[in-house]
């Protein structure tokens, strides 16, 4: 049917109307990170972007934006910087709070992000962190994927609405991450939706274990698809997530 | 003596056929004219909204894709919506498209669909007839809110073994059949698709899908004066290939079965009380449906399962005036879906239910007096587990202003507790998800209002008018962002209405020509669990359908005319990326395996299609030598090649924004040959 679909295409190809341009933001607050960070971009609307889009997404960065966290005992920490994840300024769209000069973000709490644009645009949301939780780090092992499973277990944390699994390479970046609730199994020969092995033959490969705040879940748990639109955002003036987490438990495996 | 309906045209002949002995004799000719079973519907029940379409009825539309199908066939009739050219599935009255009971000679059937949603699973040939009740439905039936379709098997109890052949572009059908004994039939009949094997020929699994469906019925009267009934029917989708980088192994496989067997037996000789025959009938029935979904070697996995067993049955009696029936039925679910990894357009969630339900009824049809009519019945379903148990009354009358005009109405409480995770909102519905009723969710309800007229213009043609409100008051959506690790969340309350008008202008075939116009307007209105009212997707105003058969010496020319405003959509007004975190790096990061697109929508249904339309057109050849009927014929699909739009996809990579239409169906002919003795 897709093939029908597709190959039926006629040429109804039509300028859209632009539309209103939305702000998204991208802030996590990472009890282990020594710095935060908070992206913020404007959605793809159809509006020209005035600025090109910087190396993590599309969309055009905003710059100049006053960036505000307050945490539990009203300490407020912020700024316009834009930094990139090395500290250098200035990663169009990125605006960095280190620790802990501007932001100390210790454990449980409730902490809130005010962004307010050069244009007078105002962003906010609140997240609250789970915890407080201690970070495990097991033993490196090794990991035969032909004959081995991966059965990992944690306890809870008061205020997590759930748990993100990721498992990665050092340098390459990820190559499996998932949500569960306080167990995951997964067989050594398993395979990635797009058909990859996840665990990777003569590698070294981290899996970490996060507590996450409601925000983050509901954020990244969901697919977006035409018919159903974004992600839940817990933002008022934007769509995103201020959310947080907590690595709970992390391990290396050799993998052979 | 002439059967009803039958006269001689000449004195009666029966002395002298006696008085001749053993020698041939050539009787003088019979004209029969027997009553047509719409007219003897319309003389003795309320019948509101049923429509009732034999196999050769519905075998006289063009064919789609070369092949004749029932569920397409109804979507041309008043009432039934079709979402789009994609879809067998129906809208019926504005209801949602899993408010419809499918039925196989009464027996449930979930998913009645092949590729996609593109075909029915009904072998045309196997098809004898099509009852269907797009609202108001008496007592009896239960379980669904918006209609009850009924596919009976054909029934051939001539002597010998008759069958059809077809061969068309698509599949190959073999239907044979023939009597049982005295009073009984059998009926074999089976169907493959051939494209993957033809495609084969030329280019090794360039095509590897196919589905075929295979159906027993049989009907056999016993001693003591019992008839039995059992019918048999398997069908399967199946996709098998190889990924071409990695070599892994993906299939979808999806398929129905259904078993179910009905014994029944008149007595007469019951107390006067009861009338002056009372008819017993125990059913008793298994129906499956499977869906097993590995993708990337199992890297994507999605299976579902419906597991239905029931048994049911009833007491009729019949009297002059009146006709009693009281019934039960019980029934259990084992429903199963599961999915191992989130993606877009899939219910994100793994669960395991059984649902079990009793039922019983009551129902008296009473004529008062020669033009009154009144069926009044009630219904009392309860669902275990779900705490959930109504008592629906219905209500339904016919009052006959001259003995080709009467007036109808109707009035009823409807329930349903086995619902699909498929939503509404997305146009293309390959199968349901099915999921029952339990604490967390409630069952939804409904209540319809019917009001009508029918009149016959002559023993051959009619027109029934009908006017319709339902009301919804615990309906249920699925829910697109329901958290998987949480029970409760599938579904989002929605309430709303839905009203609007439909009209049948049928010419039955007893010359050259039958058809019918149909038309249907409705008018959804639905407020989510925010309070948001919007119009549902299958809001389609206007559809109207002009269905022809021509019938000349040597050849049958049909066609079907659709036109249809467009139904509406959510526009997308942006999009943006999703950027993932890492926790190691305490970074963000575009290093991820997943699609992270994400769609701005803008308000719910805001924007509609453009209008539709589209002609088919087919001709067929009867040719007769010796007992054979061979039909080849020729059918067209959108003849003029009609640019319908089945939906937009929007792209905001771009400045100005693109809007991209995605077409339905182009223009198709097709070749065929059916052969049949």
């Amino acid at each position: 049917m897709t093939a029908l679909l597709l190959g039926g295409c006629m040429h109804l190809e039509d300028p859209a109307p632009s539309q209103e341009t939305r702000l998204v933001v991208h802030a996590v607050l990472n009890t282990r990170a020594d710095q935060q960070y908070v992206l913020l971009y404007r959605a793809r609307t159809g509006v020209p972007n005035a600025v090109e889009g910087g190396d993590l997404s599309a969309d055009e960065p905003v710059s100049g934006a006053q960036v505000t966290i307050t945490g539990p005992d009203s300490t407020a920490s912020g700024g316009g910087s834009s930094v990139n994840p090395f500290g250098e300024c200035c990663e169009p769209g990125m605006y960095g709070l280190f620790r802990p000069l501007a932001l100390s973000v210790t454990g449980t709490g409730t902490y809130t992000l005010r962004v307010q644009t050069p244009s007078g645009e105002e962003v906010t949301g609140t997240t609250t962190i789970p915890g407080p939780a201690i970070f495990t780090r097991g033993p490196d092992r090794i990991f035969f994927r032909l004959s081995d499973t991966l059965r990992l277990t944690w306890p809870r944390v008061l205020g997590a609405a759930s748990y993100e699994v990721i498992i990665r390479l050092p340098q390459s970046g990820e190559r499996y991450r998932t949500f569960a609730d306080t167990a995951l199994t997964i067989a050594g020969t398993a395979l990635t939706i797009a058909g990859d092995e996840i665990f990777l033959r003569d590698q070294d490969m981290s899996v970490v274990v996060s507590a996450v705040d409601v925000n983050y879940y509901d954020y990244y748990r969901s697919q977006s698809d035409p018919f159903a639109g974004a992600a839940p955002s817990h933002l008022v003036g934007a769509v995103g997530v201020f959310g947080s987490i907590i690595p709970i438990y992390a391990t290396q495996l050799l993998v052979r | 003596m002439p059967a009803a309906g039958q006269r001689p045209t000449q004195p009666d002949t029966m002395k002298k056929a006696d008085s001749l002995a053993r020698r041939p004799v050539s009787l003088p000719a019979m004209h029969t004219d027997t009553t047509r079973i719409e007219r003897r519907l319309f003389e003795s029940r309320p019948n509101v909204s049923a429509l009732s379409v034999t196999g050769r009825e519905l075998r006289s539309a063009p064919r789609f894709f070369a092949e004749a199908d029932v569920l397409r066939s109804l979507q041309l009739m008043p009432g039934v919506e079709a979402r789009n050219d994609y879809s067998a599935g129906m809208n019926v009255r504005g209801g949602e498209a899993d408010q419809n009971l499918i039925l196989l000679d009464g027996y449930p059937v979930y998913n009645p669909f092949h590729f996609g949603g593109l075909f029915g699973t009904f072998i045309d040939p196997a098809v004898g007839r099509v009852d269907m009740l797009t609202g108001g439905f008496p007592a009896p039936f239960g379980g669904r809110l918006s209609s009850v379709l009924n596919v009976r098997s054909a029934e051939d109890d001539r002597s010998g073994i008759h069958g059809t052949t077809e061969v068309s572009f698509i599949a190959s059908t073999l239907s044979l059949g023939g009597a049982l004994g005295t009073g009984g039939s059998w009926l074999l009949a089976g169907r493959r698709t051939y494209a993957d094997q033809a495609i084969n020929l030329v280019k090794k699994n360039a095509f590897p899908y196919h589905f075929f469906d295979l159906e027993g019925h049989v009907a056999h009267t016993l001693p003591f004066g019992f008839r039995f009934s059992a019918t048999a029917y398997g069908g399967d989708d199946l996709l098998h290939f190889n990924s071409t980088s990695e070599g892994e192994r993906q299939h979808v496989l999806w398929g129905n079965r259904v078993l179910g067997g009905t014994l029944s037996r008149a007595f007469t000789g019951v107390p006067a009380l009861l009338g002056d025959s009372v008819v017993a009938e125990q059913r008793v029935s298994q129906s499956l449906f499977d869906l097993n979904t590995q993708i990337s070697g199992g890297g994507f996995s999605l299976m579902s399962k419906v597991r239905d067993a029931r048994v049911g049955g009833g007491l009729t009696a019949y009297g002059p005036n009146q006709t009693r029936s009281i019934g039960y039925e019980v029934a259990g679910q084992r429903l199963s879906y599961s999915v191992n990894y989130p993606v877009p357009l899939f219910p994100t969630d793994s669960f395991r239910q059984r649902v079990r339900s009793v039922s019983a009824y009551a129902d008296e049809l009473w004529t008062p007096t020669p033009s009154l009519m009144l069926e009044a019945g009630v219904r009392y379903d309860a669902i275990a587990g779900a705490h959930s148990a109504a008592i629906m009354p219905r209500l339904s009358m016919k009052y006959f202003l001259n003995k080709d005009l009467a007036v109808t109405a109707a009035v009823g409480e409807y329930g349903q507790w086995i619902r699909s995770l498929a939503r509404e909102d997305i146009p293309l519905r390959a199968v349901d998800y099915w999921i029952g009723s339990d604490s967390l969710t409630p069952m939804a309800r409904a209540r319809h209002y019917i009001v009508g007229v029918e009149r016959w213009l002559t023993p051959s043609r009619s027109l029934r008018v009908e006017g319709f409100y339902k009301r919804y008051n615990q309906l249920l959506e699925p829910n697109p962002f329901d958290d998987p690790q949480r029970r409760g969340d599938e579904f989002l309350p929605v309430k709303g209405w839905s009203t609007g008008g439909d009209l049948m202008l049928r010419q039955f075939e007893s010359g050259r020509f039958g058809g019918w116009i149909a038309y249907t307007y409705t008018l959804n209105s639905r407020v989510d669990s925010e309070g948001n009212r919007f119009f549902p997707s299958q809001d389609r105003r206007h559809d109207v359908n002009l269905v022809g058969s021509w019938h000349l010496p040597k050849y049958t020319l049909a066609a079907r005319f659709n036109l249809a405003t467009g139904t509406p959509f959510t526009r997308i007004v942006g999009q943006f990326d999703r950027i993932r975190y890492d926790p190691i790096t305490g970074a963000f990061t575009s290093q991820t395996q997943l699609p992270e697109l994400q769609f701005l929508a803008g308000p719910r249904n805001g924007e509609r299609l453009p209008l539709s339309q589209r002609l088919d057109v087919s001709v067929t050849h009867d040719w007769r030598p010796g007992g054979l009927t061979i039909t080849p014929y020729l059918s067209v699909m959108n003849l003029y090649n009609a640019h319908n739009v089945f939906g937009y996809v929007f792209d905001y990579g771009d400045a100005p924004p693109k809007r991209i239409a995605l077409p339905q169906l182009p223009i198709f002919p097709t070749l065929g040959l059916s052969v049949s003795w």
